[in-house]
């Protein structure tokens, strides 16, 4: 679909230079947004051995325009910006007019938008030709394919299931000259199981995010999900421990290091918010010796991925680069704006995630210790991107000892400081990819790197 | 009470008529195979930000949901194409479509209830005051929360300089704050936030034509050190501006707090008697049969709620009662309902109170209408979505404990070591494992029976997990608070949910101060 041949499109834009041509000396510059987005979505419930019986089916069209108004105002001179959802269905010079005075009553410190691009956008994949070429298929093709699969599966009981596919096109223009158009595909599947006979009480509730079908893989990923429920036996509480070794997944992983990457963007300097700099370690204790060090570039440029993009929010081309090296900051990521407010030179630094892996598989390192908790799930993990502390109750976990099998966990509370955690860590030599959409509950991310951490300082149980 | 009620938007009256005829076209001729409504939702948002960056915006957004429930499916198709021969064109292309797949049902359609067979002595005066006479399926009938500011006359102007004063305000007496006490640095700083949105519903089926118009107004504060300790305040619900007011007490929290925070303990972690408040106090709510008792839970085998409700097995002591409260428009001493209340849910089921837990015994489950359907038990007005780009599912309107007997004094009276824990910091349940999880900021220290004004952060420096099995929890209540309103409901504060970590939709949640004899703190 392309957005740039919109009928709205030149409304919009008239109706920007019309309010702009009677406020010349205060009306700045303008930004047009337009989203084309499109979802189907399947609710389903289940049960042994038999298709998923589907009781919510729904098709979702949502096409929308925003416009963005910068003036410059004021003596001395201040920045106001607003932004305003337009209604196609309404005056639209009214609504020009609104957002540009609604802009007049912001002042923030002046920043000039950028006129031309830092190089040309990269040709990036961020979506799956399947579903760009006919999502209403390809939702119903991974429909049939995970009942396929979940027919087949007699040893536990699959309780619901939830299928979105999305394909989302967005168009940008600004005043300035600058415009670009992407499309992203992105597929949620969750899916709950519960262990026969029933009734019991646990459950093993986990999501699938991709980008792509392949990447999504639904049949392994539901294989998966039964061999987890299948291990599930009597649980007991975790004791309490003030130094306790746990192991996490690539998707915890995932989190705590999109907490530490945030802290480096530049903007949090200027709102006065915790951060990193260049030069900075990400550690607040020493270094343990047998411990793995954190590295970390950012690349926007992989294929299908949550984080890959021909363009930043401000229009530019986003950069690869590494940002830290052995737990020290190399580069804040800068933007044009927040580059301007800091007298730094802009770097455009975005993407996602590559995280160094370990040299020993997961058996290994839960053999290298005498004691790990394998958090096989967290109820719900809280990470405060400020202070870089976590906590969460412990869903569903196993205690290891000396690498051996010995007990379900359930209950008890697991914390931990994320720059005490990195001061004495082990990765696994498994590759994961795990992609974050960006929601009203999360920040997007996109990690490849390896599949377990094991952390050995700064966590704390409280259980019996 | 006091203060007006808004009309209907007059801008979506065109709307509102066209509904009608696409309802028809979605049943007409069918209505004994299938049920059908058409629901709309438009939600206008004006904010402005008080901060080192600055900003306002602006938004509406508007969308319509096409619903055919036909042998026990739900299909629905959404849009924010609403111009009328666009909405036309999809329901004749969804009619064609069900028309196609259903030439023939297996089995009855569900009928709704029609206005003569409403038990309307359940409803509560907000919503049978503003029933017309003479009630028929094509009666417009709307309905509006009292305010004493007309929501529809707020404009962001209004809005900045409710927060660039409170944070000036605020800015100044944190300044205060570090210089007249050397062991405190200035907060890095503050943010003051304002928001309010005017939520309209429509919905329509073949015996029902409702509106509701919704108007939330929210003034959000927070204050920050240099080292990320933050203290916050919200203050709002639903109603006009005169909502969001920002007490004395919350000024402190978000200006004194912070500062205390930062050379605040790290507690121990164990067991330990704890007092929640009432922000607490509705998570707990939320979290412990709240979720357990959401109809698709239950529906999807997914709750250990049903068998427990069969079997009639005690879940909690005899304090241990819940709430569920959708059509709450008054609470202790505030006249107004929170971002949870509405008079009506997304399938059009008119709200009514109901007790989930009463004294440790569960009842039926919060349904929407296919849990309903599902289980065979009576439909309440549960049925909500994100916006109309989500699916419905069974969600919470406002979840509280029911108050008790003490004041807080005598609460904090009866604990010779523990804790008051009064500010919410996230929670989650497991409905089929009957665990619990809820966070709090910190908590303030308790000693022979007084607060000692130490304050402390959880063991690694973050907020404080309270969790226990449910079971264990709702056992452990020793005694609660008592309301001053006249129908017993405690405070109820401003909140959100997201089930299973999506679909976020406003749910308040509250109750009184709760004395719990044992949770595990970490």
């Amino acid at each position: 679909m392309n957005l740039s041949n919109d009928p709205m499109l030149p409304k919009l834009k008239w109706a920007l230079e019309e309010i702009k041509a009677q406020n010349e000396e205060k009306f700045y510059a303008w930004k047009i947004t337009i989203q084309h987005y499109q979802s189907l979505q399947t609710l389903m419930v289940g049960d042994v051995g038999s298709e998923f019986e589907q009781y919510q089916n729904r098709d979702v069209l949502d096409h929308s325009y925003q416009i963005d108004i910068y003036t410059r105002h004021s003596d001395p001179i201040v920045m106001g910006n607003s932004s305003f959802t337009i209604d196609p269905l309404a005056n639209l010079a009214q609504q020009v007019k609104k957002t540009y005075n609604n802009s007049l009553l912001v002042s923030n410190k002046p920043w000039d938008l950028p006129e031309k691009l830092n190089g040309e956008f990269d040709q990036v994949l961020t979506t799956d030709p399947v579903i760009g070429e006919n999502i209403t298929k390809a939702h119903g093709k991974l429909l049939r394919d995970i009942n396929e699969k979940i027919k087949t599966v007699t040893e536990v009981k699959a309780n619901s299931a939830e299928l979105f596919t999305n394909l989302k096109s967005t168009f940008f223009e600004t005043s300035m000259g600058l415009s670009g158009q992407k499309q992203n595909s992105d597929i949620y599947f969750e899916m709950a199981v519960e262990k026969l006979p029933t009734p019991n009480t646990q459950e093993v509730l986990k999501y699938k995010k991709a980008i792509s079908i392949e990447d999504a893989d639904l049949a392994r990923f539901i294989d998966e999900v039964v061999e987890e429920t299948l291990s599930i036996s009597e649980t007991i509480v975790p004791k309490t421990c003030d130094d306790s070794t746990i192991m996490v997944d690539g998707e915890v992983i995932s989190n705590l290091l999109n907490d530490i990457v945030l802290q480096l963007n530049a903007s949090r300097e200027y709102d006065k918010s915790p951060f990193f700099t260049k030069g900075d370690s990400i550690l607040s204790q020493e270094k343990s010796s047998d411990s793995d060090y954190i590295n970390i570039t950012l690349d926007p440029t992989v294929p299908v991925m949550a984080l890959t993009t021909p363009f930043t929010a401000e229009g530019m081309k986003p950069i690869k680069a590494e940002i830290i090296k052995d737990d020290v900051v190399l580069t804040q990521m800068v933007g044009n704006r927040i580059g301007q407010y800091l007298g730094v030179e802009p770097n455009y630094i975005s993407g996602n995630m590559l995280v160094n892996i370990g040299t020993k598989t997961k058996e290994e390192l839960l053999d290298s210790v005498d004691e790990c908790i394998e958090i096989i799930a967290f109820s719900s993990l809280l990470i405060n991107a400020n202070t870089l502390t976590w906590s969460s109750e412990i869903k569903l976990g196993k205690l290891y000892r000396k690498g051996k099998f010995a007990t379900m966990l359930k209950g008890g509370v697991v914390s931990g400081s994320i720059k005490e955690n990195l001061a004495n860590f082990k990765f696994s030599n498994e590759v994961i990819k795990v992609n974050e959409v960006a929601g009203g509950f999360h920040a997007a991310c996109g990690y490849v790197g390896p599949n377990h951490m094991l952390i050995k300082s700064g966590v704390k149980v409280v259980g019996e | 009470m006091k203060g007006t009620r808004t009309k209907f938007p007059a801008h979506l009256q065109e709307t509102r008529t066209l509904m009608s005829e696409l309802l028809e076209i979605l049943e007409g001729g069918r209505t004994d195979d299938w049920y059908s409504f058409v629901w709309l939702e438009e939600k206008k948002s004006l904010g402005s930000v008080a901060a080192v960056n600055e900003n306002t915006s602006e938004s509406l957004d508007r969308g319509l949901v096409f619903r055919i429930l036909v042998d026990g499916q739900n299909f629905e198709k959404s849009t924010n194409k609403l111009d009328r021969a666009s909405l036309i064109e999809i329901a004749t292309k969804f009619r064609a479509e069900m028309d196609d797949s259903y030439p023939a049902v297996k089995a009855a359609s569900y009928q709704p209830v029609p206005w003569t067979k409403e038990d309307l002595s359940t409803l509560g005066k907000d919503i049978t005051t503003q029933l017309p006479e003479n009630l028929d399926p094509k009666t417009e009938v709307h309905f509006s929360p009292l305010c004493e500011e007309n929501p529809f006359d707020t404009e962001i102007l209004t809005l900045k300089k409710l927060c660039s004063s409170m944070r000036t305000e605020l800015l100044e007496k944190s300044q205060k704050l570090a210089k007249d006490n050397d062991k405190y640095e200035e907060l890095a700083e503050v943010r003051s936030m304002g928001r309010q949105e005017i939520i309209t519903h429509v919905f329509i089926d073949r015996e029902k034509n409702m509106s509701q118009t919704l108007p939330i107004t929210l003034l959000y504060s927070m204050g920050m050190t240099k080292t990320g300790q933050v203290g916050r305040c919200i203050s709002g619900g639903l109603g006009g501006l005169e909502v969001a007011v920002h007490t004395e007490s919350d000024k402190e929290e978000v200006t004194l707090r912070p500062l205390q925070l930062s050379i605040a303990k790290k507690l121990v972690p164990g067991r330990y008697q704890v007092i929640s408040g009432p922000d607490v106090t509705g998570v707990i709510a939320h979290e412990a049969f709240g979720h357990t008792q959401e109809g698709d839970t239950w529906m999807k085998g997914r709750s250990i709620a049903q068998d427990l409700h069969t079997s009639k097995t005690k879940v909690g002591n005899d304090q241990a009662s819940i709430m569920n409260y959708p059509n709450m428009f008054s609470m202790e001493d505030l006249s107004h309902g929170t971002n949870g209340s509405y008079f009506f849910d997304h399938e059009g089921e008119l709200g009514r109170p109901q007790k989930i837990l009463d004294k440790g015994i569960l009842s039926n489950p919060m349904t929407d209408l296919t849990a309903s359907l599902r289980l065979n038990v009576p439909r309440t007005a549960n049925g909500k979505r994100e916006s109309w780009r989500r699916p419905l599912m069974t969600r919470q309107t406002n979840t509280y404990f029911t108050p008790g007997d003490k004041t807080l004094k005598e609460l904090i009276g009866m604990v010779s070591e523990g804790y008051l824990a009064k500010w919410a910091s996230g929670g989650m349940e497991d409905p089929k494992g009957g665990s619990l999880t809820a966070g709090t900021s910190y908590l303030e220290e308790i000693k022979d029976g007084k607060l000692t004004g130490a304050i402390f952060l959880g063991p690694s420096g973050g907020h404080v997990e309270l969790s226990d099995p449910v079971f264990t929890l709702l056992d452990s209540i020793i005694a609660k608070s008592k309301s001053v309103h006249a129908s017993d409901v405690p405070e109820n504060k401003f909140g959100g949910c997201g089930k299973y970590h999506k679909e976020g939709v406003p749910a308040g949640c509250g109750g009184p101060y709760i004395l719990w004899d044992s949770i595990n703190c970490g």
